[in-house]
């Protein structure tokens, strides 16, 4: 059977149009874009989220419009768009509350944090511990920007992971320079993934495979900033197993979202 | 004509066993070759590896510059030298590098302040090397990314040194758009594409093509991967992909 291949990692919204010029390598500002971009990579599925909000026409701080075009955008491909909420969690009571209606309204499928960009620290107690709990209680992950001091180089994510077993928790970019902590975050938590997006490079990627195995590495690109079909080359040209490569290209995603 | 301005070759690639290690063997120049040729790729300027502990002991980088010498002896047509030094050896560094474009018909110098632990801005180490590739009319690439590779410490150099080129490796890694900053300042100033994602497109706008050099990084990443992130840009003319695919590097080492 041919792997379901899911990109754990694209961006979706009006809110990709306050970015200045050159910044995306393509329009993913509807389903229609983005489902395009897929079927030019032969990606099958892809995770969604809020791009990272900075300021323009589109006023978005608290992530809600962009919360609901995710949500529409899953209504017009539910087949091929799994939607996750984005929040920024210094709102506090706010954060919880959009949290909450992401899953309840929404039914999204997963939770979306940047430290770096909300500016927090994920094992900061008081805002992390809520919105943690809400995934806990409803079996979903959370998918984290990861990489530099002060705010999400991948240590800080070991409390968390250690605090919430159940939860999967997936550390983007492999936690940037900071692949091999991240490496060792995913060697002692087992809820936490290394996930492949951006600027990861091939030979990051295959060290993650040997030192916390293929189980623990997921595709992710990082589109539309990136072009998707390279991130996929970086683990396809890898020397690994076709088993590894199924399951870092879809198969570990599709079981965390009981896909299969 | 496709033109790999960052492979890397030689016997010390046997020494890895670090996390980070080769995803393919080119410890020869007849391996290395094969991966080129099941690439597409016509010519590959090539370096010694960092050099680490292992079987094969060489810190001053003599031994892999020598392979580096044979192989540009034996596959004339096919791949590019350049000679590696750590700068922290002082004079033996500077005679290692003078062998290296005066003997060994190398085009290149490559340093990295990363690995090698120096700064780029160090006026007793490094500046005795700008003047040898002043003089000899060569480049210098430099591994740049995380302190002290950073790309703002390269901005002083470049205007120290204006007519050495100085080609930044992995376009600053995460900081391509700090090296864009610098190369905006410092007309001698190239990026090299491997290992690196973001910003492309606009670096090209700012720069020019032709102060892109496409780069895989091999025997470290996947080449189809560092090709398709230049050839699947749709935002990049034709032009503008044949120029940093190899047009840029033919220009700068006077290959045709």
């Amino acid at each position: 059977m041919r792997t379901t291949i899911i990109d754990a990692h694209a961006h979706l919204g009006p809110g990709l149009r306050n970015h200045g010029e050159g910044s995306c390598e393509f329009s993913a500002v509807t389903a229609r874009e983005l489902v395009a971009a897929l079927d030019r990579a032969g990606i099958d599925k892809a995770i969604i989220f809020a791009p990272l909000y900075e300021g323009g026409e589109f006023i978005d701080p608290d992530y809600r419009r962009g919360n609901l075009a995710i949500y529409e955008a899953v209504q017009q491909a539910p087949e091929r768009l799994i939607g996750y909420g984005r929040v920024c969690p210094n709102l506090q009571s706010d954060a919880v509350r959009e949290w909450r209606r992401c899953i309840d309204e929404y039914r999204m499928q997963g939770l979306m944090l940047h430290p770096d960009w909300e500016s927090f620290t994920p094992n900061n107690q008081r805002l992390m511990w809520p919105l943690a709990e809400l995934c806990a209680e409803h079996g979903l992950p959370i998918t984290f920007h990861s990489g530099y001091y002060p705010k999400c180089q991948p240590l800080l994510f070991l409390p968390l992971a250690e605090a919430f077993p159940k939860v999967p928790m997936f550390l983007k970019h492999l936690g940037y320079h900071y692949w091999r902590d991240a490496i060792i975050v995913a060697r002692h938590a087992d809820n936490v993934y290394l996930e492949t997006a951006g600027n990861t490079t091939s030979g990051e990627i295959m060290a993650a495979v040997r030192e916390a195995g293929a189980a623990k590495v997921v595709f992710g690109s990082d589109l539309p900033y990136i072009v998707p079909e390279v991130v996929m080359a970086k683990i396809r040209g890898l020397p690994a197993s076709d088993r590894d490569k199924s399951l870092i290209l879809g198969d570990t995603v599709a079981k965390i979202h009981g896909l299969m | 004509m496709i033109i790999d301005a960052c492979a890397h070759l030689g016997p010390t690639l046997a020494n890895y066993d670090d996390m980070s290690r080769p995803l393919y063997d080119a410890t020869t120049p007849e391996k290395l070759i094969a991966i080129l040729d099941r690439h597409g790729i016509d010519m590959a300027i090539i370096r010694p590896p960092r050099w680490v502990g292992g079987s094969t002991f060489d810190p001053t980088y003599e031994r892999a510059n020598a392979a580096v010498k044979d192989a540009i002896t034996r596959f004339p047509s096919r791949l590019v030298g350049y000679g590696r030094v750590n700068p922290h050896w002082g004079q033996a560094a500077q005679d290692e590098a003078s062998r290296c474009l005066e003997s060994y018909g190398m085009r290149g110098l490559m340093l990295d302040p990363e690995w090698e632990n120096f700064n780029p801005t160090d006026r007793v180490r490094v500046y005795p090397l700008m003047e040898l590739a002043k003089s000899r009319k060569i480049p210098v690439m430099f591994h740049s990314g995380y302190h002290p590779a950073q790309p703002a410490l390269f901005l002083d150099l470049a205007q120290a040194f204006p007519s050495v080129p100085i080609i930044l490796g992995h376009m600053g890694q995460r900081l391509t758009a700090d090296a864009m900053i610098v190369a905006q300042r410092a007309p001698n100033v190239y990026l090299e594409t491997s290992d690196h994602m973001y910003f492309l497109q606009a670096s090209i706008k700012a720069l020019g093509a032709q102060r892109i050099l496409f780069g895989t990084n091999l025997p470290f990443s996947v080449p189809e991967a560092e090709m398709l992130k230049i050839t699947l840009r749709s935002n990049i003319s034709e032009s503008e992909k044949e120029m940093v695919l190899g047009g840029s590097a033919a220009r700068l080492h006077g290959l045709s």
